[in-house]
């Protein structure tokens, strides 16, 4: 038996009325002034998707009664809860300097794509032909990259300037390299935003979005402050 | 004031794929070490880390070691 553990919030906040990974009740763990969500297994759940729909329920829950938590990275499992509650303690400082950040607000998310295959192709040179096939092919693969990696730099400008004053934080989301994924993003980013002020910064990103009418825009949120964690 | 325009709800605009990247590859992780004992003996030293990461985590690992 062991602790699958969801996310950390203050001692006060009311317990959450969602089950977690399968379906198992959701125990809250108090660690002085701070509380553990978790549940009990008899083996850690291991990462499927029902499982990781599960975790995030169970974090959302807590930004439902508006009481942002510190969300925790799946796949954490303590022994027991004195285990638990122990290395909770020994950070204290930390994980309340981080509700104290996180209070009020959520995270949103902006991703920017490119076009419907560009970001899937395979940049990578052909291994076969000439030697000057394969020379001129790697110098069209550094150009592509580096029209990428402008095109980049333009449109988080661009996010930047739109959603300046209504955001309390950014973090732009590492892209990996076009062709290594089929999901490659141009560039995304995450935005820490104050409850308070979100009509003001969902009209910003709407102002963002008219301002790249040749790209594509997602926006999601919000969300629990997962990119914002120290 | 002006009407801001229609957002989307997550699963609108952003994948599954984002809420599993999300899920596995961010979020605070509680590290550190514990000891377990049994009536004040040290038995077992364990090491708390995290155990599994995101695709492209694993992918990229390569590259920065």
């Amino acid at each position: 038996m062991g602790l699958h553990a969801y996310c950390v919030v203050h001692a006060t906040s009311p317990a959450p009325a969602v089950a977690g990974i399968g379906g198992t009740p959701v125990i809250v763990l108090d660690a002085g002034a701070l509380a553990l969500w978790c549940t009990v297994h008899d083996a850690p759940p291991g990462p499927g998707i029902g499982a990781i729909r599960a975790h995030n329920a169970v974090i959302a829950a807590a930004m439902d009664i508006r009481h942002t938590p510190v969300p925790l990275r799946f796949g954490q499992w303590f022994i027991d809860a004195d285990a638990a509650r122990c290395l909770i303690l020994r950070d204290a400082a930390r994980w309340n300097r981080m509700l104290e950040r996180f209070a009020g607000k959520a995270e949103y998310g902006i991703r920017v794509d490119d076009g419907a295959g560009a970001a899937a192709r395979d940049m990578r040179p052909a291994r076969t032909g000439s030697g000057t096939a394969y020379m001129e092919a790697l110098a069209r693969r550094h150009g592509e990259q580096a029209e990428r990696r402008r095109l980049a730099a333009s449109a988080a400008a661009r996010i930047g300037a739109a959603t300046a004053g209504t955001v309390s934080d950014t973090r732009v989301i590492e892209t990996p390299p076009a062709g290594t994924t089929p999901r490659a993003h141009l560039v995304a980013v995450a935005h820490l935003v104050d409850r308070a002020r979100e009509r003001d910064y969902l009209e910003a990103v709407g102002a963002a979005r008219r301002s790249l009418p040749e790209l594509t825009v997602h926006h999601g949120g919000p969300w629990p402050p997962y990119s914002f964690v120290e | 004031m002006s009407r801001p325009e229609r957002t989307h709800a997550p699963h609108d605009e952003l994948s599954l794929a984002e809420l599993v990247n999300r899920v596995l590859d961010r979020g605070a992780v509680i590290s550190g070490d514990v000891v377990i004992g049994v009536a004040g003996v040290d038995l077992v030293h364990v090491g708390l880390r995290l155990l599994i990461s995101s695709v492209e985590t694993m992918r990229q690992r390569p590259e920065r070691s």
